[in-house]
């Protein structure tokens, strides 16, 4: 077999003996494809969960992070650039670390959850997969930072191992994800629909970059197909941009239009709206939806007021949407 | 292919994601291949100040291997992501 396709993202890449997928880490070799940085991350640090950001997630815990090169997306304002827009092969450093030995150290530094993060864990699927096994059964939570660039399959294979997911929508926009991240809207929602089915819990991320992705329409039909197809609890956060990789030569999101765009989604029905990168401003704390109370007051990824009682309101009790113990 | 670490097992087979190539229409992979070119329609708008040139550095040698415990696990703080 000259060409094999690869099946796992909506790419579909046909990719020559020898040759690399678009995320130039699912290579074809000896007539079969293979995920060659598995147990291979060259990105492993311990966050906190609030910069993933997941913020109805086990608050102020610490979250043992993996990553691995590649990227199925190529968006021009990346963050993590020089990792997800290499290969493997590329890196300066790459880290022996197997399933096994990354839970070991996941536990072994207290970290009650793994991050799949920076770059795009879906590209090395089998990595995550292989590693959220054998976390669950250490009790270890798993938790993937995405974009969502994958088919329905897969994801509905993979779901079932995931506690907690954030996932970008990079704006309600096809054309935006066709010129400026090199992908395509529908599958990120399909892909969506299918960790809510699998009772994922779910948070998105929506960086709002000036004059890009900051059409109000937009967002407006962004805050309402949330709210629709996953629910008006779920955690929607606008994320600051910082010109970086292709994008230095635009301006960082004015403050002002974050407060726009949360004030727009809370419109459109959604309890918890957060604004992200942004510390200081309006839309870090968590408040009860039904009276107005105080949760969780942060400042950036630091928790500076708990006030939960058993994932609870303490002043009507009711029970807030999320994952706390 | 050049400079890709020597196969040791590790690589996983994911023949359960692969087939024939012909049995699947390929336009939106070959489409992402011009990419160039939405590239450079999107600079010609105003965006981007420079060409846009997708090659990334690539390393001159092989990558260092290093065990998972020389990992800097301190806490990173900075921007989400």
């Amino acid at each position: 077999m000259n060409r094999l396709e690869c099946q796992l993202c909506p790419r579909y890449c046909v990719i020559p003996e020898g040759g690399a997928g678009d995320c130039r880490v699912r290579v074809h070799r000896n007539g079969k494809l293979r995920a060659v940085t598995h147990g291979r991350p060259s990105a492993i640090h311990i966050d906190p969960m609030e910069k993933k950001p997941m913020f109805h997630f086990l608050p102020g815990t610490a979250i043992f992070s993996i990553a691995t090169a590649g990227c199925n997306l190529h968006c021009l304002n990346c963050q993590n650039w020089q990792l997800s827009q290499r290969g493997g092969e590329e890196m300066e450093v790459i880290y022996r670390a197997p399933p096994e030995e990354v839970v070991e150290m996941a536990v072994d530094k207290r970290c009650p959850s793994i991050a799949y993060t920076y770059s795009e864990p879906l590209v090395y699927y089998e990595y995550v997969r292989d590693t959220s096994i054998i976390a669950r059964e250490k009790g270890v939570k798993n938790v993937l930072v995405s974009a969502g660039y994958i088919n329905r399959q897969p994801m509905k294979e993979l779901a079932p191992l995931i506690d907690g997911a954030n996932i970008d929508i990079k704006a309600f926009d096809e054309r935006f994800y066709r010129e400026v991240c090199g992908a395509t809207l529908k599958p990120v929602l399909e892909a969506l629909e299918v960790m809510k089915e699998a009772g994922v819990w779910l948070e998105i991320t929506n960086l709002v970059i000036p004059g890009l992705n900051d059409d109000m329409s937009k967002v407006r039909a962004l805050a309402v197909w949330v709210r629709d197809h996953l629910g008006a609890e779920t955690p929607l956060h606008f994320s600051r941009f910082t010109p970086m990789y292709r994008m230095r030569n635009l301006p960082p999101t004015p403050a002002e239009l974050l407060v726009h765009c949360r004030q727009e989604a809370r419109a459109a029905g959604l309890r918890h709206v957060y604004i992200g990168n942004q510390p200081g401003v309006e839309g870090e704390s968590t408040l009860c939806p039904r009276d107005g109370t105080l949760l969780i007051r942060r400042f950036g990824f630091t928790i500076m007021e708990y006030h939960l009682v058993d994932g609870r309101c303490p002043v009507c009790h009711q029970a807030m949407a999320g994952v706390w113990t | 292919m050049p400079g890709m670490p020597p196969s040791d097992g590790r690589g996983v087979d994911m023949n359960e994601y692969a087939c024939d190539s012909d049995k699947r229409d390929t336009s939106w992979y070959l489409d992402c291949r011009s990419r160039r070119q939405v590239l450079t329609a999107l600079a010609a708008g105003g965006v981007l100040l420079f060409e846009p040139e997708l090659a990334v550095p690539s390393g001159a040698t092989r990558p260092r291997e290093l065990p998972l415990a020389a990992a800097d696990c301190s806490v990173a703080w900075h921007l989400a992501g």
